[in-house]
């Protein structure tokens, strides 16, 4: 079920006249329900896995709460997290490691033997995975005492408008969100819809029509002169960003309208002026999440700079290989740690020259850019029966456009034309939006301003929306 | 109380926000820099005709940004005004053959008609008579007309489509509903530019609400139904008449028929269809009939999901399956030496000639 359908607006419009009907319990209970139908639409069998992460996660974390025994306590925990990467590990990452051994066999000569599974990749289990993980390690560490209530916790991992795509939650946060009453202010009523209207626009107006013009360019790599390469990898630059944070902005939206916070994931990423505060502003709740939990556990920077620049290195790969089992992630997560890591280094020499803020983002915005470009990349051929992998020779043949030319085509007006027709009003509009203040950053502004803007939007969605309800990118995550 | 009163402020920001926005469009629709939406007029017959002359482009469901201007010309046809002393080769089909998505020039009948004009020596004219939304039944009305109105081509060529089988032929009752409509359709248009776009966007949503309940009905997996063979075989019984209606006129004005099938995504649907059409029309020498397959634009995979992908990816404009220019270009290489070679069309042929007695015998053009 995907947010901009019809099905999931009459979904939704069901869920919330049941809610707002219920006493706190009761509501639980049928949001847990709404949960697994919304889940269980895309394929019932989700359901067990999903259901197998939260029955461990709440086992392990009443152990850990029953006893005081820190090897105890730790023995509970790695069940908890093996289990939950077992299950990550065989359904995402299996062919990817077999199809790579089986490549490095080949190239050393052996026979290689086909290990491939057919395996169908669940929705979102990188993102629920995450997302009960930091359940178990926050009760570990004592930050959060583990819940009685299994129908509680279960909605924790469950809650249907962030199950799929995140935002990834933090138990500290949400968690006693679902113990406790929740209270439907008219303000977040306001909030909410603003949300959902705006999400809607990134997602069907911007990232929608952006991806048609970007997906055919990035199936002809070998044709784009200088100007379209470019202008495509701008375009998949917003198209990513405004597929991601549309969808969290909905699902923010739609937790609003039933009295629950849900973490901001973006705050004007290409606004960023270094790598560090790039990761500040972009997926927040995984760069937060991979900080916490991975970073500052191999020790983050206190073990001095080149263990530092290693733990950097460790979490951004990966970080990117969370995205998907493909190589293409893996470049994209070694690419954004070594910035991370020149970054540090940059930021080490007393003789730096300090760039104005404009031209920090520029520079910071090209250097996105290029991850981007290593992102996307993810051409497969079958070759005799078999994938191959052909991505690294997709993005060479990106880097060469410019020696196919720099003059200015019909393609080049065509996707210039539509960036300029959504990138003005979504900066535009942004820029209004006080991201300090949140979601109240649009209602500190006049009337008028807030009904023009909204009526912009509208306007937009109506006219230029794309109506075939493609499915996010982050949902294959 | 305090609900009620916030409810009340509430409700009058709604109606605000709703006024401004049709502000917006009535405001955005009217900048001289923003393609208009192609205007549609009633017909008694077909119950809906593009209006000509105009030169606008399509602004519904997934042509949401581009849709580049459709020029159609006085005489309804995508094409720059025809020189009707010329010889005209006529192209009849929905909306894949008028080209939603591509310029006028990137369409295949024009670049089909540049080749052919090469070729001969002589400006021939592929007319694209393409119509969005039509069936079988609609071509067979639109071939009649033409027969009877202009003079007579050097080939009728029949786009089949298996896209085509839901445009089937109107009800009294639709053509009456629609006649209604169209008196007050008019009156909105006069004073409106964004609320008859608003109001085909409402519809557009009714039907796509009722699609959502159909498919929580249906079972699962029926998508990607219309490449099975059987849907060629319902769509024959369905529509067997009008494409054998359309033989018999263009035989009786001495106009060859060529049935062009539309198989480019490689579906076994189209090759039945073309099986179908050839066994019908096996013993006229007039009528011909052609698949146009996934090995004629490069697609050789026998991997369905792959082809599909590919052909998606490469050929189409992407969320909308319509063909792109590139499919254009190669769907105009393909025919162009097809149509050459089956007309003997060269600039020293007798056929050139025997067309000019066509041409003297057909009516005076409009």
């Amino acid at each position: 079920m995907v947010f901009n359908t019809w099905l999931f607006f009459f979904f939704f419009t069901i869920v919330l006249a049941l809610y707002v009907n219920m006493h706190r319990s009761a509501q639980n209970t049928m949001l847990l329900c709404a949960s697994c139908l919304f889940y269980g639409w895309w394929d019932y069998r989700f359901l067990f896995l999903v259901g197998f992460s939260t029955v461990v996660d709440y086992w392990m974390a009443l152990k850990m709460e029953g006893t005081a025994e820190p090897n105890r306590r730790k023995q509970f925990l790695l069940i908890s997290v093996v289990s939950n990467l077992a299950i990550l590990g065989f359904f995402k990452y299996f062919n990817f490691f077999t199809d790579s051994l089986n490549t490095l066999f080949a190239n050393l000569g052996f026979d290689a033997h086909s290990w491939r599974l057919d395996i169908i990749l669940p929705v979102g289990i990188s993102f629920y995975t995450f997302h009960a993980l930091s359940y178990t390690n926050d009760v570990y560490h004592g930050s959060l005492r583990a819940t009685r209530s299994f129908k509680d916790f279960a909605l924790f991992v469950m809650f249907f408008p962030q199950l799929v795509a995140g935002p990834i939650g933090r138990a500290t946060h949400q968690l006693p969100q679902y113990l406790n009453e929740r209270v439907i202010k008219l303000e977040g009523v306001r909030e909410g819809l603003w949300l959902i209207l705006w999400g809607l626009f990134k997602k069907v107006c911007v990232a929608d029509n952006l991806a048609r013009l970007v997906d055919q360019n990035f199936s002809r790599s070998s044709e784009l002169n200088a100007p379209v390469a470019y202008l495509t990898v701008v375009a998949f630059a917003y198209q990513i960003y405004c597929d991601f944070s549309g969808y969290t902005d909905i699902a923010r939206g739609s937790a609003k309208l039933m009295g629950f916070d849900i973490l901001q994931n973006f705050r004007r990423p290409y606004a960023a002026i270094n790598p560090q505060d790039f990761w500040r502003r972009w997926h927040i709740s995984l760069s937060s999440w991979l900080r916490d939990y991975l970073y500052i556990p191999l020790g983050g920077s206190r073990l001095g700079k080149w263990l530092t620049y290693r733990n950097l290195m460790i979490t951004m790969v990966l970080g990117g290989l969370w995205h998907g089992a493909a190589w293409n992630f893996a470049w994209w997560g070694i690419y954004h740690g070594l910035l991370l890591v020149g970054f540090q280094l940059w930021s080490q020499w007393p003789n730096r020259w300090h760039a104005p803020r404009s031209i920090a983002i520029v520079v910071m915005f090209h250097l996105t850019l290029l991850g981007w470009l290593l992102f996307r990349c993810t051409r497969r051929e079958l070759v005799d029966g078999v994938w191959v992998d052909r991505s690294f020779q997709q993005i060479l043949e990106f880097l060469a456009a410019p020696i196919r030319g720099f003059s200015w085509s019909g393609d080049a007006t065509e996707i210039a034309t539509v960036l300029a027709l959504f990138i003005v009003p979504l900066v535009a509009i942004e820029w209004f939006i006080d991201p300090k203040r949140e979601d109240r950053g649009l209602y500190d502004r006049p009337i008028w301003v807030l009904v023009l803007v909204q009526a912009i939007v509208a306007f937009f969605i109506v006219r230029y929306g794309v109506q075939n309800a493609s499915a996010f990118i982050y949902f294959q995550f | 109380m305090d609900w009620l009163a916030a409810l009340k402020r509430f409700t009058w920001h709604l109606l605000l926000v709703g006024f401004v926005f049709l502000l917006v469009g009535e405001l955005w629709f009217r900048l001289p820099w923003t393609t208009k939406l192609l205007a549609w007029e009633f017909d008694e017959e077909l119950v809906s005709k593009l209006s000509a002359p105009q030169s606008r482009g399509l602004g519904l469901g997934n042509f949401s940004t581009l849709s580049p201007p459709i020029g159609i010309n006085r005489d309804g046809f995508r094409n720059t005004e025809i020189d009707w002393t010329r010889p005209t080769i006529l192209a009849i089909g929905s909306s894949e053959l008028l080209g939603p998505g591509v310029g006028d020039a990137e369409v295949w009948t024009a670049i089909a008609s540049e080749r052919l004009s090469i070729a001969t020596g002589e400006r021939v004219t592929v007319i694209n008579a393409g119509s969005p939304g039509s069936g079988p039944y609609h071509h067979s009305v639109q071939v009649r007309r033409f027969l009877e109105k202009y003079p007579h081509p050097l080939l009728v060529l029949v786009r089949a489509s298996l896209g085509d089988r839901f445009f089937v032929r109107p009800s009294g009752a639709e053509l009456d509903a629609a006649r209604s409509r169209s008196a007050l359709t008019s009156v909105v248009k006069r004073y409106s530019e964004f609320l008859p776009f608003l109001v085909n966007k409402i519809q557009a949503q009714i039907v796509a609400i009722q699609d959502t309940f159909a498919q929580i009905r249906k079972v699962k997996g029926s998508t990607g139904a219309h490449e099975a063979p059987a849907v060629a075989d319902a769509m024959w019984q369905a529509n067997a008449g009008f494409w054998k209606d359309i033989a018999s006129r263009a035989t009786l004005s001495g106009v060859p028929v060529l049935f062009f099938v539309d198989g480019a995504d490689g579906a076994a649907s189209a090759d039945r269809l073309r099986e179908l059409l050839s066994m019908e029309f096996r013993a006229r020498s007039d009528v011909s009939v052609v698949l146009f397959g996934a090995t004629d634009i490069g697609l050789s995979t026998r991997d369905d999901i792959e082809r599909r992908r590919q052909y998606r990816d490469q050929f189409t404009l992407g969320y909308d399956l319509h063909a792109n220019a590139r499919q254009h270009r190669l769907e105009a290489e393909f025919l162009a030496p097809l149509l050459i070679d089956r007309l003997s069309l060269t600039g020293t042929s007798p056929r050139v000639t025997s067309i000019g007695l066509n041409r003297a015998r057909a009516r005076t053009p409009p």
